[in-house]
C-alpha cells in the first residue's frame, strides 16, 4: 500500500518539475529566443530545481520516521524564534501571508529546534496554499500546563473523512485538485511532533478553514533561560 | 511565401512546463496556444481551431480524459496525452477516448515534437487509399491481398482485418479494447489473449526474421502499425 501510494507520489511529483527543467533546459538552446525568455527559462530550472530539492527533504524526513532514526535532539528552545524562522524559510522577507501572534514570555520547550521546523515549514507551507491569498494565523498561549500553537487558514476546511486521514502519509483528497503536493507534509508534522513528545490534531469546518493545533506539555524552566533564549 | 504555421492547443497547468514548451513548438515551426486547465482547453479549442493537441491527463479543473472526449465529439485533430502517471489504465481510457498518442513526464521534448509530426501527418494524409506500401510491404486493400517482397502472404480473415486496422491507423496506438472491439466485437473487448495470440500469428507471418518490424508492442496498453 504504502509503495504504490509512493510510487504514485514520485511519479507526479518528481517527474512533473523534471519535464519543466528538461523542457526549459532545451528550450533555452532555440536559436530565436525573445528578449527576456532566457532569464524566463533560467528563472524556471531555478524554481523547479528548488521545488524538486523540497521534495526530496520531505522524502527523507519521512523515510527517517518511518525508519525509526529521526531520534531528536532535545534542547531547550524557544517556539516563538522556530515559528519565525520557519515562516522565513516559506515566504523569505515577505512575511505578509502570516499574522503570527505569542503571548508575552512564553516558556521554552525541551525540543529538536531543526525537527520543529521542519514541523512549522510543512503546515505553514500546506496553510497558505489552501488559504486563497488570506493571511495565515499563528498564535502561541499558555493552556494550563500545556504550550499551544495553532496554526489558523481560511481555506475551503476538510470533512470528517479528510480530518480522519490528514495525517497519513500520502492522503490525498482529491489527487487532481487544484493544490499540488505529494500529501507528506502532515504526516511528518505528527511524526516529528510526537517524536519530540508533543501532539498534534486537525480541527475544521468545511467552507471555514482549518486550525493545525500542536501542544507540549510545560517543563519546568532551566534556571537561568526564564525569559532570556527567547529572541 | 512561407506556409502557415500549425496551430497547436497546449493543455497543462504547470505553468512552467508551458513556458519551456511554448518555445519548443514555436522552434519546431508550430504556434502554441496555452491552455491552463480543462475548461480553457475545451474554450480555446472552440473558439480558435487548432490543428492538433496536446492535453496533460491531471488538470486542476477537470480531466483530461474528459477533454479528450468532448474534443473529439466535435473535432478531428489528433491529440496527444501528457501523462505523469505511472497507471497504464489512465493512458488506455485516454487512447480510447480518442487520443491518438500519449507521452509520459518527463519527456524528451524532440520525442514530444516527433510524435506530434507523425500524428499531424497522419491525419493529413487519412484518406482511403486502395494500396498502402511500407517497407516491403503491400496490402491492396481492395483485393484484400497481402504480398511482403512480392511475395503473397496468406492471412486468415481475422489477422487481415487486424492488419487491415493497424495499416489504416498506421502510426497510431491502438488499446487492446478498440482492436478487439473493431475486429471482434464489443462484447469481446477484454478478451485480450485472443488477441495477442493472433498478433503472433500476423507477426510470424509479416516478420518472418522473428523481430518487431511493423508491429510495435506496447506493454499493457496496444499494439500500433510502424511506417
Amino acid at each position: 500500500m504504502i509503495k504504490t501510494a509512493l510510487l504514485r507520489a514520485v511519479s507526479h511529483d518528481l517527474r512533473t518539475p523534471l519535464t519543466a527543467i528538461i523542457t526549459a533546459g532545451h528550450a533555452v538552446r532555440s536559436a530565436g529566443l525573445e528578449d527576456g525568455e532566457r532569464d524566463e527559462l533560467g528563472l524556471v530550472v531555478v524554481e523547479e530545481a528548488q521545488r524538486l530539492s523540497a521534495l526530496v527533504d520531505k522524502l527523507l524526513d519521512l523515510s527517517r520516521l518511518q525508519a525509526g532514526s529521526a531520534e531528536p535532539r532535545r534542547d531547550w528552545c524557544s517556539l516563538e524564534e522556530v515559528v519565525r524562522t520557519a515562516v522565513s524559510d516559506v515566504c523569505g522577507e515577505d512575511s505578509a501571508s502570516f499574522a503570527l501572534s505569542f503571548d508575552r514570555d512564553l516558556p521554552l520547550v525541551q525540543a529538536d529546534a531543526a525537527q520543529l521546523e521542519r514541523v512549522f515549514v510543512n503546515l505553514l507551507e500546506n496553510a497558505r496554499r489552501y488559504s486563497g491569498g488570506k493571511p495565515v494565523k499563528v498564535r502561541a498561549r499558555i493552556v494550563g500546563d500545556k504550550m499551544s500553537i495553532r496554526v489558523i487558514d481560511c481555506g475551503p476546511g476538510m470533512n470528517a473523512t479528510q480530518l480522519a486521514h490528514a495525517f497519513e502519509p500520502f492522503y490525498r483528497d482529491d489527487p487532481s485538485d487544484a493544490h499540488p503536493g505529494a500529501g507528506l507534509g502532515l504526516a511528518i508534522v505528527r511524526g516529528f511532533v510526537e517524536a519530540n513528545g508533543g501532539r498534534v490534531h486537525a480541527e475544521s469546518v468545511p467552507g471555514h478553514g482549518t486550525v493545525f493545533a500542536i501542544e507540549f506539555l510545560l517543563a519546568e524552566q532551566p534556571a537561568t533561560a526564564t525569559g532570556v533564549a527567547r529572541s | 511565401m512561407s506556409e502557415p504555421r500549425l496551430r497547436v492547443l497546449v493543455c497543462d497547468d504547470e505553468l512552467q512546463i508551458l513556458r519551456g514548451l511554448k518555445i519548443v513548438l514555436r522552434e519546431a515551426g508550430f504556434d502554441a496556444v496555452a491552455a491552463p486547465g480543462a475548461q480553457a482547453a475545451l474554450d480555446g479549442a472552440a473558439l480558435h481551431p487548432a490543428d492538433a493537441a496536446i492535453i496533460d491527463l491531471v488538470l486542476p479543473d477537470g480531466d483530461g480524459v474528459d477533454v479528450c472526449r468532448q474534443l473529439r465529439g466535435w473535432s478531428q485533430m489528433p491529440i496527444i496525452v501528457l501523462s505523469a502517471v505511472g497507471d497504464e489504465d489512465v493512458k488506455i481510457a485516454a487512447l480510447d477516448a480518442g487520443a491518438a498518442d500519449y507521452v509520459t513526464k518527463p519527456f524528451h521534448p524532440r520525442e514530444l515534437v516527433a510524435r506530434l509530426n507523425a500524428v499531424l501527418r497522419r491525419a493529413a494524409s487519412n484518406v482511403d487509399e486502395p494500396t498502402i506500401r511500407v517497407d516491403g510491404l503491400e496490402i491492396d486493400l481492395a483485393a484484400r491481398a497481402v504480398r511482403r517482397e512480392g511475395q503473397d502472404v496468406h492471412l486468415t480473415p481475422i489477422e487481415y482485418d487486424l492488419l487491415r486496422i493497424l495499416v489504416r491507423n498506421r502510426g497510431r496506438l491502438l488499446t487492446h479494447r478498440a482492436l478487439l472491439s473493431e475486429v471482434w466485437g464489443p462484447q469481446y473487448a477484454d478478451d485480450t489473449q485472443a488477441l495477442r495470440t493472433h498478433i503472433a500469428n500476423l507477426r510470424r507471418k509479416l516478420e518472418p526474421a522473428g523481430e518487431p518490424h511493423y508491429i510495435r508492442t506496447d506493454a499493457r496498453v496496444g499494439y500500433r502499425f510502424i511506417g
